[in-house]
């Protein structure tokens, strides 16, 4: 049970993070450029046109709990939908942003209208044409309050309005200036669905379960807690995959979806717990992916705490990361699922630029905390249980190299991961965290959204966001505030995001640990496997060896 | 005070050649005494073991993770390279202080609840029996669960979640008991010579049911370290690093494929202390309370 | 009979009643707020204000109270806050499950169980009674998650003779099934010993043997109908345990039913499927144990209530 929840039920429905997608096929799939269409190996779907009855199934530990785009609000439903539900713009297939059902975009000059250009001829799995209006009724309909499910999402936050301009031209008002509102619009809560399947049989406008989109794959049965099938839409727009049927399984339990892969009952396991990674690296009928990218864990430093006040102190907190040895921890606790943490933001985003990693540097802390007075200091620490890779492992890790330098420790005490998002989301005035292990996997690799949730003072508690270290610099609020007006995708963006992560970098707001890879193993029988780093799979155009 | 302090010792004196056949008896059972070495041996090991061998339960080596065994780590290490066998006997102490706690606070509470409200019958019991009867009806492992989950995890958190849980059974036994007492002969003489009730419930009630419930409670020793167990592993029992074995054997599941022994260690050990307590139970019934015998 | 059961049910109504008004601040005393859960890590307190308007978990206490108890009693638990269907929906869905185990543990109990019983009874004394009282100390002392466990180490892990987990495999039924069967087979099997030993000692039974009827007819024909009375008692409470076995045993091999949507549910704050999930097994329980009293009438026609 431990370990068997792990970080995925708490994902943010994330629109696969991943710029770096591992591919488990030795070469990348092709088609990358801005309005591609998916693309899977040609000679496989060749093949495809005649084989039929081939099943490939994926072990997922939680179940989806929704497969409606607009509800969904796990990384597994995320995963699920953008088979049968697609977006206007996609990470999906190559981990650069590209056109999906858009073929092209362009912003006014002040980056408050985005007009999307459609791709003409598609059609919904009901056989209705996808185009400008049911563009701006799935959006208009992800916006309503009515929604049986409320989901956080940037769409919700920046859309003032979708105006049909023809039938393919459709243009988004936004509400303030957005650079990376493609980035966003790639999040598979936005993805287009048919608006006339939600009031078809089972379906209501508030719940619409029986997802009609345009992908690859269409729904067959989502019995809950247990599968999600899914099989080939012989008309899709694109190239056509070619496993018929998908079944996505969930094994709430760790070394269950180790033993379904183990013994091919499964074809693809996610998460499995990696004290096995050696051993199952080392077993020949098995493919062991480690993407690392997308999200970085922390532990976080509450940089107003009044149950600590040493803890305020820059230096303090700079000495606490040289205190911890993050390459051993990688290597005994994370059995190498992951590698240090360099920077405030994943290595994938935009804008990411290269800080460190603090060495491990004992002496230097020990005498980093004696000239700030903070020798042999006392301090707290929580860690939830299963909601990181071994988190309650590295905790207690962490805690014995803090000890090593002369720190007492009190803890790591734990909770699961619904008391634990309680105790960490408390806002300044009343929280009573000290150190405590917290982690943020984006929507979308980009610096913004990663800074701008995590480490603006406009984020701390009760205002919205999860800036749960209170850190709060100016500089970095008017560099983040003013790169997100800078020209999308330009050098004078990368640089105001670079400067704002070298003062979060010597400020400290965290103990800098290291950037999670999740373990999925793939049956060496099948190719063309993607994993995003957050274990979001992407196998639309798996194909057997 | 005086008188009834007197009288109570004077009954206590009373029993003690009783209580010397007793334990002939026992000794002379054979499931009884099966348990009760089970239980001798394993309280030993595990209150000496660990000063034996001084290493603490808690303090990590990543570098010696996941040992096998070997003249230093009889069991081999766990995932953080922590000694097993001497986690398993500081978990040992936890679970049967556990155990024991929990059913001596289901007795304390649970006894005279039942025997005031069997006793006293009326209104009193009806309201005594409804909420009982609520208690009753959520399985042992789900009242726990839904206790455990209200309090909050840790050590002192679960064992009032399991006492709690195993309060309705004692509540019963009583009860019935009382119920039993209350139409016998001494029972109504003792009204006649104009004795108070409580004093009738203290004195008379009490001590009779205590048979039925002395076997309750060993049984409930073993249910209540296995309903310990079954949170420390669903990760709602006693926390990190403390040596549980519930939480060991939840653990363990990480290392299933690595360490299968890792598995096999804890829930050997929960195994074999439920199956003392439960013999020591049987043995106990036959020799207390011959009308249960089977 | 009927006027008897009748009570009994009426009686049923505000033990529901009990067990609905605990769980209720039960779940609500456990730290976490579902609302937070189900925002996601990076939702702000904007998105967590809205979800929890949007399940009325932003009225006060009373009034949440109130409300649950008016639509508990139109068979309305409310709606689950993680999927956002209908907390009786999510439960149905799962139960079918549940029960599937529970009536195979309780068959595969009951008939090796009682087959056990009528061994060591018959053989009183004997090597073979020894030792099947000694598997039923064991099975009672078993753990079951580490049975589990075990079994899945030796069968699915080592073997691959069966699947670990889940429910779609026909063949990922049966050792979930024997997980949750130990333990009910080793009660069934002590009780099956003892009523069988007080049965064989009764006078018709020497009797029915001196009369020349055969061991087997005298066994089958006249001890085990007169032991069945205690034995269908311990059936029936068993089966009322399994449903709170099954929470173990579900989590373990991932099987779809109550017990993990009980399990998920909590780790979620989901309160509406929680409360759902302790009502219906209470609901079970009283049934089976009314069932239990119902079944006596039968089996032993002297019984009146």
């Amino acid at each position: 049970m431990q370990t068997s929840a792990f970080a995925q039920s708490r994902l943010r429905p994330a629109a696969f993070v991943a710029a770096i997608v591992f591919s488990a096929c030795t070469a990348a799939p092709p088609g990358a450029g801005t309005s591609a269409a998916p693309t899977g190996n040609a000679t496989a779907s060749a093949a495809a046109s005649h084989k039929t009855g081939a099943l490939l199934t994926i072990t997922i530990g939680v179940d989806p709990n929704h497969v409606d785009p607009s509800l969904i609000n796990s990384g597994q439903g995320s995963n699920i939908a953008s088979y049968m539900a697609e977006t206007l713009t996609t990470f999906w297939h190559t981990g650069k942003l590209q056109g999906l059902l858009a073929t092209s975009w362009q912003p006014s000059t002040d980056l408050t209208q985005w007009t999307f250009t459609l791709r003409s001829g598609v059609k919904f799995h009901d056989g209705t044409p996808f185009n400008a209006t049911a563009v701006k009724k799935s959006i208009e309909r992800l916006l309503d309050p009515k929604l049986a499910v409320v989901t956080s999402n940037d769409v919700g936050l920046f859309v003032g309005g979708v105006d049909v301009v023809d039938d393919t031209h459709v243009t988004f008002r936004l509400k303030q200036p957005v650079h990376y509102f493609p980035e966003a619009l790639a999040n598979e809560t936005s993805a287009i669905t048919s608006p006339q399947s939600w009031t078809a049989t089972g379906n209501t406008y508030e719940q619409a379960e029986n997802v009609v989109g345009t992908g690859p794959y269409k729904l067959v049965e989502y019995v809950k807690g247990d599968h999600v099938t899914v099989v080939r839409n012989t008309e899709y727009w694109g190239e056509k995959p070619y496993y018929e049927r998908q079944t996505f399984k969930v094994i709430p339990d760790a070394a269950g979806r180790e033993t379904a892969v183990r013994s091919g009952q499964v074809d693809v396991a996610t998460l499995t717990p990696a004290p096995d990674i050696d051993s199952l690296k080392a077993d020949s009928s098995l493919q062991v992916m480690l993407p690392v990218g997308g999200r970085n864990v922390y532990m976080a430093i509450n940089t107003t705490s009044t149950t600590q006040p040493l803890l305020q102190n820059p230096i303090v907190r700079q000495a606490l990361n040289y205190a911890i040895d993050k390459d051993a921890i990688v290597k005994n606790v994370l059995f190498g699922a992951g590698q240090p943490v360099s920077s405030a933001i994943g290595s994938n985003a935009f804008g990411y630029c290269k800080q460190g990693p603090y060495p491990y540097d004992p002496e230097k802390s020990k005498q980093l905390l004696q000239q700030a007075g903070a020798a042999g200091m006392t301090v707290s620490m929580i860690s939830p249980t299963g909601r990181y890779l071994q988190d309650i492992q590295a905790a207690q890790a962490i805690a014995g190299y803090l000890t090593a330098v002369g720190i007492k420790v009190n803890g790591p005490a734990t909770a699961d991961s619904a008391a634990y998002q309680g105790m960490v989301s408390a806002p300044p005035a009343t929280s009573k965290t000290e150190l405590f292990i917290w982690s943020f996997a984006p929507d979308f690799p980009h610096a913004s959204q990663q800074l701008g949730r995590l480490l603006i003072t406009n984020s701390i508690p009760p205002k919205p966001g999860i800036n749960y270290s209170h850190y709060s610099n100016s500089t970095v609020d008017s560099l983040v505030a003013k790169a997100a007006q800078d020209a999308p995708n330009s050098q004078q963006a990368v640089d105001d995001y670079c400067a704002a992560q070298k003062q979060i970098w010597s400020d400290a707001p965290f103990i800098f640990l290291w950037e999670q890879a999740l373990p999925t193993i793939v049956s060496a029988k099948v190719l063309n496997v993607q994993v995003a780093p957050n274990a979001i799979v992407n196998a639309v155009y798996a194909e057997p060896k | 005070m005086a008188t009834l302090d007197s009288t109570m010792t004077a009954a206590a004196t009373r029993q003690s050649p009783r209580r010397a056949s007793l334990w002939r008896d026992m000794l002379r059972h054979p499931s009884a005494l099966a348990g009760l070495a089970i239980l001798v041996m394993l309280g030993l090991a595990c209150s000496f073991g660990p000063l034996l061998s001084g290493q603490d339960p808690t303090t990590q080596n990543l570098s010696e993770a996941l040992l096998p065994s070997s003249a230093k780590h009889p069991l081999g290490t766990d995932g953080l390279g922590r000694d097993e066998l001497v986690r398993l006997l500081y978990g040992g102490r936890y679970s049967m202080l556990l155990g024991l706690a929990a059913a001596a606070i289901g007795i304390g509470i649970g006894l005279p609840i039942g025997a005031i409200s069997g006793y006293y019958g009326g209104r009193l019991d009806l309201v005594v029996q409804a909420v009982n009867d609520v208690l009753l009806s959520f399985p042992g492992i789900l009242l726990a669960l839904s206790l455990v989950a209200g309090l909050g995890v840790g050590l002192q958190n679960v064992t009032i979640a399991v006492a709690i849980s195993s309060i309705p059974a004692f509540v019963r036994l009583a009860r019935a008991s009382a119920l039993s007492i209350r139409e016998l002969e001494y029972a109504r003489a003792a009204v006649a010579i104009g004795q108070t009730k409580p004093r009738i419930v203290l004195l008379h009630v009490i001590p009779n049911s205590l048979a039925p419930v002395i076997v309750q409670a060993s049984l409930q020793v073993g249910t209540a370290i296995l309903v310990a167990a079954g949170l420390g592993f669903l990760g709602l029992g006693v926390q990190p690093p403390t040596p549980e074995w519930g939480s060991m054997l939840g653990d363990s599941r990480n290392y299933i494929f690595r360490a299968p022994v890792l598995s096999t260690y804890p829930g050997l050990a929960i195994f074999v202390v439920v199956i003392g307590f439960n013999l020591l139970g049987d043995g106990l019934r036959d020799v207390l309370d011959p009308r249960l015998r089977r | 009979m009927a006027r008897f059961l009748a009570r009994r049910l009426l009686v049923a109504i505000p033990t529901l009643f009990g067990v609905a008004t605990i769980v209720f601040f039960i779940v609500r005393l456990i730290p976490g707020d579902p609302a937070r859960v189900m925002a996601g890590e990076a939702a702000g307190d904007d998105v967590v204000d809205r979800i929890r308007a949007n399940f009325g978990f932003d009225q006060p206490l009373p009034v949440q109270y109130a409300r649950f108890i008016a639509n508990l009693l139109r068979g309305d638990l409310g709606r689950s806050i993680r999927t956002g269907d209908s907390a009786v929906n999510e439960i149905v869905q799962r139960l079918p499950h549940t029960i599937e185990l529970a009536v195979l543990a309780t068959v595969l109990g009951a008939l090796i169980g009682i087959t056990f019983g009528i061994v060591a009874a018959t053989n009183r004394g004997r090597p073979i009674d020894v030792l099947v009282s000694a598997l039923s100390v064991s099975g009672m002392s078993l753990p079951t998650y580490w049975l589990g466990l075990m079994l899945v180490i030796v069968f699915a892990v080592n073997l691959r003779w069966l699947p670990a987990a889940g429910a779609e495999d026909p063949r990922g039924v049966i050792l979930p099934t024997v997980t949750l069967a130990a333990l009910s087979t080793a009660l069934i099997a002590r009780m099956s010993r003892s009523a069988m030993l007080e049965v064989l000692g009764q006078e018709y039974v020497r009797t029915a043997r001196a009369k020349g009827v055969s061991g087997a007819r005298v066994l089958l024909g006249h001890c085990l109908p007169n032991a069945l009375l205690p034995i269908v008692t311990v059936i029936a409470l068993q089966f009322g345990a399994l449903l709170g076995g099954a929470v173990l045993t579900e989590t373990i091999f991932s099987w779809p039913g109550m017990g993990r949507l009980l399990v998920d549910s909590i780790f979620a704050r989901d309160y509406p499927v929680v409360q759902g999930c302790v009502l219906l097994f209470s609901v079970g329980f009283i049934l089976v144990n009314l069932l239990a009293d119902f079944l006596y009438a039968v089996v032993d026609p002297r019984i009146r209530y």
